[in-house]
């Protein structure tokens, strides 16, 4: 799968947010955007995912070469396309087991049984080290931040996307749980192939990952690309005069 | 009319007569007599029926009546549960073809000392019939009481409860729902009484509305001199699927006596939270499915509470086909067993 962001300018409430971003993503590929709060990064997930609140009023953003601009979020997750929320939404009521077999049900990507699939949910929980009650309760209602972005990685692995836009998984996490969801993060990569845009302010979590790209993104674009060199040089000179 | 067997054990003396034929020891157990309120008014004086249930000091015991009138029907139902007793008595309310009637319930619960009682009940009667209902409950030393009423059906309902957690250490807590499509209307009164020490009472008010239906939600709480050490909660809660339904929610609360008492009262209404739909549908859920498994969860907060596993699942698949559909009113298959009573 090929997702290819082409030049997009977004506004919300008629406020320009995205100014010209481009960005080319490969299943198997992992990239990372990083740069200064505000700069438009979680738009730029939002809106690749088809959040009603942002107008995309030039550009395009293709799937494997279809524009897919105007397409509703549960068409674009049924193309491949998942999105792990930096704050994840708490729905009181709503069990997860009973959330995640709504949304399989959906995508009908996979053919396993219901047993198989809580199998799977428990296998992968404790991968994640997520305690084994937290699965039977309401969608990260009363969860710590930790617990909420373990949970949208577990939903990642269970729906088995093509290619995952990740805003800040380790934002909220501690040492070790970092490790811990970098450590799935790869795993799911290496398991289906997956494509991933990480978002994060942090290099802790690339240690433990291997990334392909590095993009700075200032203003609403992306105004560099490179290799982990440029982890290292965000991290002694930041993001430039207008970054923090 | 008593029709069923359901009810052949020790533990319970049921009885249906008219008003006419109350006994002196029936009449002092009154706890309403039409002077507290108009709806209680009006049922005291137009009753033909009424059900008198006894549970017996220790007994526990489980009741299922099924309300399907042919006629207008205003009726009393007289419950005494004995010290120590346990009962689960449900309701369900619903129609026979062409009923454009009113049902009149008019509700008296008496809990004894260390006595538990759960009551739900559920109207689903059909577009065109009306509810107007009654409940009164008082509590002794000990006792709890769950009441949930889930509103589905009627054109108009319009219902008034008093609870009093009378003596110390007893525990109420109220869950009303009510899901309205068209132009259906709910008039939600209730209020819960803390009137002596270390006492908890709770009403929790939920609405879900679509096409141009209305709800008010009236809930108050009063906690009294020297209820020292108690609990008064009122929380009103609604979602609007619809830009034409409305829902007033209007929670209030009297204080006094304020040493060691926890009160608080809230209210929010809202349509579907559009980034909690934008979440699902990330995951592949449809909009449709989406809303359902918003309204869905939203409900269960008010069904959960019903231990009655034949009244939790009938309301739970009630209120989802009403939320997905907008209808309601139809006859479920109901299978007879363990339905005890009907009243005609």
């Amino acid at each position: 799968m090929k997702l290819d962001i082409e030049n997009i300018f977004v506004e919300m409430d008629n406020k320009s947010i995205i100014n010209g971003a481009s960005l080319a993503v490969k299943s198997g590929e992992l990239h990372v955007i990083m740069g200064p709060n505000g700069c438009g990064k979680s738009t730029l997930a939002k809106s690749v995912m088809g959040h009603p609140d942002y107008r995309i009023k030039s550009g395009s953003i293709k799937v494997d070469g279809t524009v897919i601009n105007s397409m509703p979020a549960n068409e674009r997750a049924r193309l491949g396309l998942f999105l792990q929320f930096q704050e994840p939404i708490e729905i009181e009521g709503l069990g997860i087991l009973n959330f995640l077999n709504a949304a399989r049900n959906s995508l009908k990507r996979d053919t396993n049984s219901v047993r198989e699939f809580m199998n799977e949910v428990k296998e992968r929980s404790a991968k994640l080290k997520l305690k084994e009650e937290l699965v039977g309760r309401s969608l990260n209602a009363g969860f710590s931040g930790g617990e909420k972005k373990k949970v949208e990685v577990l939903q990642m692995e269970i729906l088995k996307p093509s290619i995952a836009i990740l805003d800040e998984p380790d934002s909220g996490l501690d040492v070790d749980a970092v490790k811990v969801v970098a450590e799935n993060i790869k795993e799911f990569m290496h398991e289906t192939g997956a494509g991933i845009v990480l978002i994060t302010h942090y290099s802790r979590i690339l240690e433990y990952l291997e990334p392909d790209h590095i993009h700075v993104m200032k203003e609403g674009r992306i105004v560099k690309s490179g290799g982990r060199e440029l982890v290292k040089e965000i991290e002694s000179g930041g993001y430039g005069p207008d970054g923090e | 009319m008593i029709s069923d067997s359901g009810i052949r054990n020790s533990s319970v003396l049921a009885t249906a007569f008219s008003p006419g034929d109350f006994t002196a020891a029936q009449l002092d157990r009154k706890m309403t007599n039409g002077s507290e309120d108009k709806i209680s008014a009006y049922i005291n004086s137009g009753s033909r029926h009424v059900v008198l249930i006894d549970v017996k000091e220790g007994a526990d015991a489980k009741i299922n009546i099924l309300v399907m009138n042919t006629a207008h029907l205003p009726f009393q139902m007289l419950v005494k549960c004995a010290p120590r007793s346990r009962l689960n008595l449900f309701e369900y309310y619903c129609s026979a073809a062409d009923d454009d009637y009113f049902v009149a319930p008019l509700h008296e619960l008496s809990i004894s000392e260390n006595a538990s009682m759960e009551f739900s009940m559920i109207n689903n009667k059909r577009n065109g019939s009306t509810m107007i209902g009654f409940s009164k409950a008082r509590l002794s030393e000990g006792a709890s009481l769950k009441a949930n009423y889930v509103y589905n059906g009627s054109s108009v309902t319009k219902m008034k409860g008093f609870f009093d957690a009378a003596e110390e250490n007893s525990h109420i807590e109220v869950r009303e729902i009510a899901v309205g499509s068209e132009k259906q209307k709910f008039d939600l009164n209730n209020f819960v009484t803390n009137s002596k020490p270390n006492t908890y009472a709770k009403l929790e008010s939920g609405a879900v509305l679509d096409g141009s239906s209305l709800c008010m939600l009236k809930g108050y709480a009063k906690v009294e001199k020297f209820a020292k050490g108690s609990t008064s909660r009122v929380e009103e809660h609604g979602i609007l699927l619809s830009e034409h339904a409305h829902i007033d929610a209007l929670p209030d609360m009297a204080i006094d006596y304020s040493d060691g008492v926890s009160a608080t009262h809230a209210a929010a209404t809202a349509p579907i939270d559009k980034d909690a739909l934008f979440y699902m549908m990330s995951r592949g859920i449809g909009r449709p499915e989406g809303k359902k498994l918003f309204v869905g969860a939203f409900m269960s907060k008010y069904l959960s509470g019903i231990s009655n596993p034949t009244a939790r699942e009938l309301a739970t698949s009630l209120l989802l086909l009403k939320a997905e559909s907008g209808t309601f009113g139809a006859l479920p298959e109901i299978s007879m067993r363990n339905v005890w009573a009907a009243a005609k």
